[in-house]
């Protein structure tokens, strides 16, 4: 009985973690869906996120949460223009590669500039649930993590419907497809793609919202970009569900692997097994995606 | 007429002398301003403001003001070199306070021994002061005062079931050793242990396999932002268990970010801001005043020993680091703002007495006050 | 309806049109043809905004479209079937004729009445609906590509080497679903390789030179030229 709570307590805490990997894996694909590129900075769009959200909009200002979430919200959306216009913009017509080295500058400058602006201290808040939980036969969850998993699926839902139903939608994944011929049916690409990092900013920014009462904000934050692109990668790039399982995998794979094989190896074994899918299987488990070209 | 070129030179060099006579005597300190464990840098260098403020404030030694020049180790041993080369060779120092991290302590030690700069450690791994290099000394405790000083408390208070939970870095596999060795000395085994990574976020597997293993007693040793996560963790998976953290769960910040959950922990310290004792509730008011929170332990510790470094200084008379470290080295009950009665005994330790403390009401309450002998 | 009158246009450096002028009035079918290289695609671009003409002017219903943003020229009623067909793969059948019917999308109440149009013209697109456009034949992408330009009810479609890599019963096909496209009503500015198609099924038609409009004319007198024949149809 004890062992089944704890084999249980691993698995919620797998889905847990996977559910905030998959947060920051439909952030990746949005990006991509749209513009065909990986964003190798919305790691550091979550910290970013997460220190608007703790460190100015919750500590200094002392704002409660939805407003700040709100403010966070178009704050975000607003450094998603911004730096689409220098890191994206400039580069348009240069091979993808080159813009995701410039993406990667990118969140090089935000680590340091929010090093500046914040502080080495972390930045620790509450959010609406502090360190509350459920406790059920044994097994305890944070209402938090409750929170987060009900917030990814309903992100899913609205990027699933937002990219199959909509006209702005389709017309983002016209231009990621053929940026010419989406400009041929008088689409706007350059405010799509504009439109698109606005979005992929919002939705790290509830990333970092989210997160920081769990992990709380400190440059390390940005690490969970590293396991989102793990999640983009095993879910298959551009697929939206895709995403959140790759997500789900990837949660449940560093708590058992650091349960039952090593600790402190977790991180290794994750980046071994998306390298096996980068060599053996680059289209994902779901096996429907096109491949990305690094 | 040559005769009289040659004197006005003279002249003329001895004034450029006395002129870097007036120059300020330099002391180095290190620490991680940036990296991973950026706050202890940070912490430490508030200590040393201070400390700057006060020795200048005293008439600078030997006539001399006195300026502090903190290099940034980042956290890691490459850091940790670079910055002790450019203090030794660029500021040429008397001595470095620092660094915080074991790790790099090490790193920079075969410079300190070759060159003969006085190093005033901050590491607690026990393998600081064994090197046996004479240039080192440590105004820190260290981990075999630290872990037998826990063991010790936890028996009394009739524990047998210890697991430990320890940081994969020098620190904490040197407080893990440590903690073995303590628990050897009673004839007891550790029930469980476990390890994680420095920046680690979610500690579910690692405490799990704890739990698994039942035990009365949990011994963290690790850093400040990983403490206050696991304080978190174990508060939902670990609830009945003892929870003995290390030195920083008493710091200020890393009970804010535990959030309530680190409320009855136990840890040994050489510090609280609690401690009733005026010279260091004067210190704390002051500090709290000028930076907005209370000093944590390291302010205190960087304070303490740029204090120390000044009055050897003083006492040797001249700059000279032999000297210097010979009069360090005298230095016996020396009352330091952290509360510590400071003693260099010949390997270089200036602790021979701790604090255990609680967490109560969110705030580390010293219990009482351990000593070695 | 659409007239170039003294066009330069410029890739880079490279100067790519020199001096096009010609005439498209409503209701024709009128073909530009000449060799590989010679800027017939150019010449689409040009007018759609892509490629950067600083001289010359470019008209559209007599008002002057030079220079401006592609999407505005689209908005005007100019549709443009690119060159290699260029449907987006990884969007349904469904989603591409969507995607063409994107400058209209105030009018959501036309878009079934304009579907039940293009699947009368190419119904094996009805059939392959919920197919991804990547997964089609290349005679049914080039259909998709036709029928998605028709989406935007344009008033002037251009349409780039429309039979290029097709079987030669698909470009019959292609060819004269073109005239049918014509007949209901849509002026068609074709660019062919095969001149002797082109000609066949369009009014007039010019022959375009290394940037140079060197002959033009009605295509029945074209095709009787001799150095048109001797050039472009072989024989």
């Amino acid at each position: 009985m004890a062992e089944l709570a704890i084999v249980l307590q691993q698995i919620v805490a797998g889905l847990a973690l996977g559910s905030i990997y998959g947060l920051v894996a439909l952030g990746y694909n949005f990006i991509f869906n749209a513009v065909g590129i990986v964003n190798l900075a919305q790691g550091d769009f979550v910290m970013l996120g997460g220190y608007i959200y703790g460190g100015t909009l919750t500590l200094l200002l002392g704002l409660p949460f939805l407003p700040a979430l709100l403010l966070t919200a178009i704050a975000m959306a607003i450094f998603g223009i911004v730096s689409q216009r220098i890191v994206y913009y400039p580069l348009r017509d240069a091979h993808p590669r080159m813009v995701m080295l410039s993406t990667i500058a990118l969140g090089i400058f935000l680590k340091n500039i929010s090093l500046i602006a914040w502080g080495t201290y972390p930045v620790s808040v509450s959010g609406l649930f502090g360190q509350r939980g459920l406790r059920i036969a044994g097994v305890s969850i944070l209402y938090q993590y409750i929170f987060i998993l009900v917030c990814v699926i309903i992100l899913l839902a609205i990027q699933q419907y937002f990219f199959k139903k909509t006209t702005l939608g389709k017309s983002m994944r016209a231009v990621a497809q053929d940026r010419l011929a989406a400009m041929l049916m008088g689409i706007d690409a350059y405010k799509m793609i504009a439109i698109t990092f606005a979005y992929s900013s919002t939705l790290a920014a509830i990333g970092g919202v989210l997160l920081a009462p769990v992990f709380m904000v400190s440059q390390v934050l940005a690490n969970v970009g590293l396991k989102g692109f793990a999640a983009c990668v095993i879910g298959g790039w551009g697929d939206i569900t895709g995403a959140v399982i790759g997500g789900l995998v990837v949660g449940l794979v560093e708590v058992f692997s650091a349960s039952y094989i090593s600790s402190v190896y977790k991180d290794a074994i994750v980046f071994a097994i998306l390298i096996g899918f980068l060599i053996f299987r680059p289209q994902g488990i779901l096996g429907r995606a096109t491949e990305v070209s690094l | 007429m040559r005769r009289i070129v040659g004197l006005v030179l003279a002249v003329a060099l001895m004034a450029t002398c006395s002129v870097y006579a007036a120059d300020p005597v330099y002391i180095g300190a290190m620490g991680a301003i940036t990296g991973g464990s950026a706050i202890s840098g940070e912490q430490a260098s508030q200590g040393l403001i201070l400390a700057e403020e006060d020795i200048n404030a005293a008439g600078g030694v030997l006539g001399r003001p006195v300026k502090i020049i903190m290099e940034d180790s980042r956290g890691l041993p490459t850091g940790g070199v670079t910055a002790a080369r450019k203090l030794i060779f660029q500021d040429n120092v008397v001595g470095i306070i620092g660094c915080h991290q074991s790790t790099v302590v090490m790193a920079i030690e075969p410079l300190i021994r070759q060159e003969g700069v006085i190093c005033m450690a901050k590491g607690s791994a026990d393998m600081i002061t064994a090197a046996g290099n004479p240039w080192i000394v440590r105004v820190r405790e260290y981990d075999t005062l630290a872990a037998s000083a826990k063991v010790r408390h936890a028996l009394d208070k009739g524990y047998t079931r210890f697991a430990i939970f320890h940081n994969t870095d020098q620190f904490g596999e040197g407080g893990r050793q440590n903690l073995i060795d303590a628990l050897a000395r009673h004839g007891l085994e550790p029930v469980a242990v476990e390890a994680h990574n420095t920046g680690d976020k979610d500690f579910t597997a690692q405490l799990l396999n704890i739990r698994r293993a039942d035990p009365e007693v949990l011994i963290v040793w690790t850093h400040g932002d990983e403490h206050a996560l696991i304080c978190r963790q174990v508060a939902q998976l670990l609830p009945d268990v003892q929870y003995y953290g290390s030195m920083a769960i008493t710091q200020w910040s890393s009970i804010q970010m535990a959030e309530g959950t680190s409320e009855g922990a136990y840890t040994t310290s050489p510090y609280s801001y609690l401690n009733p004792d005026p010279d260091v509730q004067a210190f704390v008011k002051r500090h709290q005043e000028r930076f907005g929170r209370p000093p944590e332990t390291f302010t205190v510790l960087y304070y303490d020993s740029a204090m120390m470094l000044a009055e050897a200084i003083r006492r040797a008379g001249t700059t000279d680091r032999a000297k210097v470290l010979e009069e360090l080295k005298k230095i016996k009950g020396w009352k330091g703002v952290s509360g510590i009665e400071y003693s260099f005994d010949e390997r270089g330790e200036a602790f021979n007495e701790l604090f255990i403390c609680r967490i109560e009401n969110q705030q580390p309450v010293i219990i009482e006050k351990v000593s070695v002998n | 309806m659409l007239r170039l009158e003294k066009v330069n246009a410029f890739y880079g450096h490279i100067q790519a049109l020199h001096e096009v002028s010609l005439e498209v009035a409503e209701g024709e079918i009128v073909c530009l043809i000449g060799a590989n290289g010679a800027g017939k695609t150019t010449t689409l671009m040009s007018i759609m905004g892509v490629v950067s003409t600083p001289q010359g002017k470019i008209l559209f219903e007599g008002e002057d479209i030079t220079g401006r943003p592609t999407p505005s020229i689209v908005h005007k009623g100019i549709s443009c079937v690119p060159e290699g067909r260029r449907i987006f793969p990884q969007l349904t059948v469904m989603e591409n004729l969507d995607m063409g019917f994107y400058p209209r999308r105030d009018r959501p109440a036309e878009f079934e009445e304009d579907l039940e149009r293009v699947f009368r013209l190419f119904p094996v697109l009805e059939e392959r609906k919920d197919q991804l456009g990547g997964t089609l034949s290349g005679g049914q992408q080039q259909m998709l590509a036709l029928a998605r330009g028709l989406m935007a009810r344009p008033k002037l479609l251009l349409l780039d080497e429309p039979s290029l890599g097709l079987a030669p019963l698909l470009v019959e096909q292609v060819m004269e679903s073109i005239v049918e496209i014509n007949k209901q009503g849509t002026t068609v500015l074709l660019v062919e390789q095969n001149a002797l198609m082109a000609l066949e099924i369009s009014h007039r038609g010019y022959v375009l030179e290394t940037g140079t409009i060197t002959i033009s004319g009605e295509s029945g007198k074209l095709m009787a030229d001799a150095q048109v024949r001797s050039s472009y149809l072989g024989t």
